[in-house]
């Protein structure tokens, strides 16, 4: 009766690690990007499944932002806004700002930053 | 029987250990909200059970100082003093303006919230930013001055006419200073809010690590120069790729000296300032900019213990005041200011 008991712990303990490893939050959008425009969510991208390099245009009260996306890396590749910071800002980078349109209210960012909790 | 109770006395608190041990890895609940106000773009970010609520509030409280601070939005009293000469000040809108004159005092005028008619003159409020015309230039520099401006009581005047306020130079740290004392008053312990290039955060992470801040790397604003491990602590810089516009090979940013109406060529490409409080972490990052390198290490010197900042000179070379020393990591070599 003991080694069974003992058997039946065992078990159960492992049932209940395995649970626990499998319904543990996990570090999610490290790789995940979210697209906002004027506070509200576009589109959400795992750069990680990308396989092919794609653009989104998006037109926004007349201006346009044209976004690049490719395997593990996005960007503003084209915009017709008079600064053009959010082009000159390049890929989004682990760790850096945000990409940033002003004139067109455009957020590029991190779902979550695997570097830093924001930058300054 | 015996063995039942071996079971009982065996599994039901090894069952309970781990199911305590999946309490403990649950996330705690958090909220964020992206926006635009104060003319950047706003991340709010609250953990606790009340964070939602606390969430929307902060973002209001954002969105009501906007259009409190705003320099164009009619109903604002500092609207009103810029085209009318003279305002009854709110007791809070006061209390903000003597904390911007003493930053300019303090700083010898390097923070100057009258700058507005340079700022407006070189078009940095529109689409349209240029060279203005020397004449020009001078006409709008001979209106600045924060020692034109006068309180008595409640009435803000100036002595000669044409003086406008900007207070541009600290709305977002004072945003955050008063965004982060409502958070308080609910009972929130971990929050961070980042305003444009104000980061202010709140306590510590949930688990009680420190919050890893970010520092821009001016040379590639994409990117990032080191990290600063804070708490309770607002992280600000200005730099000159935040807002600028390039004529002629020459860039020409945001970031005015109230003695040249030019943009402050100090040597220096991006002040960072650590320290409690938004407001005056916001100001100084601007003032110790226009100082450049030598004085303004001179000027942390006579404020032990106030602040301590993060300077990159036009060389790319990095400089931390000594109060960051274990504090700020960086791959890239710099050197420590000393006291």
């Amino acid at each position: 009766m003991k080694t069974r008991s003992w058997i039946l712990l065992f078990v159960l303990l492992m049932a209940l690690c395995a649970g626990v490893l499998l319904l543990r939050p996990r570090p999610q959008g490290q790789t995940t990007v979210c697209i906002y425009q004027d506070g509200q969510l576009l589109e959400t991208i795992d750069l990680s499944q990308v396989e092919a390099p794609y653009t989104i245009p998006l037109t926004w009260k007349g201006s346009t932002n044209e976004i690049t996306v490719s395997p593990g890396s996005i960007a503003v590749t084209w915009a017709d806004c008079g600064c053009q910071t959010c082009v000159n800002h390049g890929p989004l980078q682990p760790g850096g700002m945000p990409i940033i349109c002003l004139p067109n209210r455009l957020v590029i960012k991190w779902v979550q930053d695997p570097v830093v909790d924001a930058v300054a | 029987m015996i063995g039942k109770l071996q079971v009982k006395k065996t599994i039901f608190p090894a069952l309970l250990a781990c199911l305590l041990l999946c309490g403990c890895m649950g996330q705690v609940p958090s909220e964020a909200a992206d926006f635009f106000a104060m003319d950047t773009a706003m991340t709010v970010l609250v953990y606790g059970e009340d964070a939602k609520a606390a969430v929307s509030e902060t973002e209001s409280l954002i969105e009501d100082l906007d259009r409190q601070l705003s320099i164009f939005n009619s109903d604002s009293e500092f609207y009103q003093f810029n085209t009318a000469g003279q305002v009854l000040l709110s007791s809070q809108n006061k209390a903000l303006l003597e904390q911007a004159l003493e930053l300019a005092r303090q700083t010898d005028g390097a923070f100057d919230p009258t700058i507005e008619p340079v700022v407006a003159c070189w078009g940095f409020y529109g689409e349209e930013k240029h060279i203005p015309e020397e004449a020009q230039l001078q006409e709008s520099l001979s209106r600045v001055g924060y020692s034109h401006l006068q309180m008595e009581g409640q009435l803000l005047s100036a002595d000669i006419s044409g003086v406008k306020l900007d207070l541009g130079g600290i709305a977002k740290g004072y945003a955050s200073d008063r965004a982060v004392q409502a958070l308080k008053d609910r009972g929130v312990t971990s929050a961070v809010l980042s305003l444009g290039g104000n980061v202010q955060v709140l306590g510590a992470k949930p688990g009680g690590k420190d919050w890893t801040v970010g520092i821009t790397d001016p040379l590639d604003p994409g990117g990032q120069l080191g990290t600063v491990s804070v708490r309770d602590m607002a992280v600000v810089t200005s730099g000159v790729y935040q807002r600028y516009f390039e004529e002629d090979g020459i860039r020409y940013h945001h970031i005015f000296d109230a003695e040249t109406g030019y943009p402050a060529d100090s040597g220096l490409l991006s002040v960072s300032i650590v320290c409690p409080s938004g407001t005056l972490a916001d100001g100084l990052s601007t003032a110790l900019f226009v100082m450049g390198l030598e004085e303004a290490a001179q000027f942390w010197r006579t404020q032990p213990g106030e602040f301590d900042a993060i300077f990159v000179t036009q060389d790319g070379e990095i400089y931390i005041t000594a109060g960051l020393e274990g504090v700020f990591s960086s791959s890239r070599s710099y050197e420590v200011i000393a006291p």
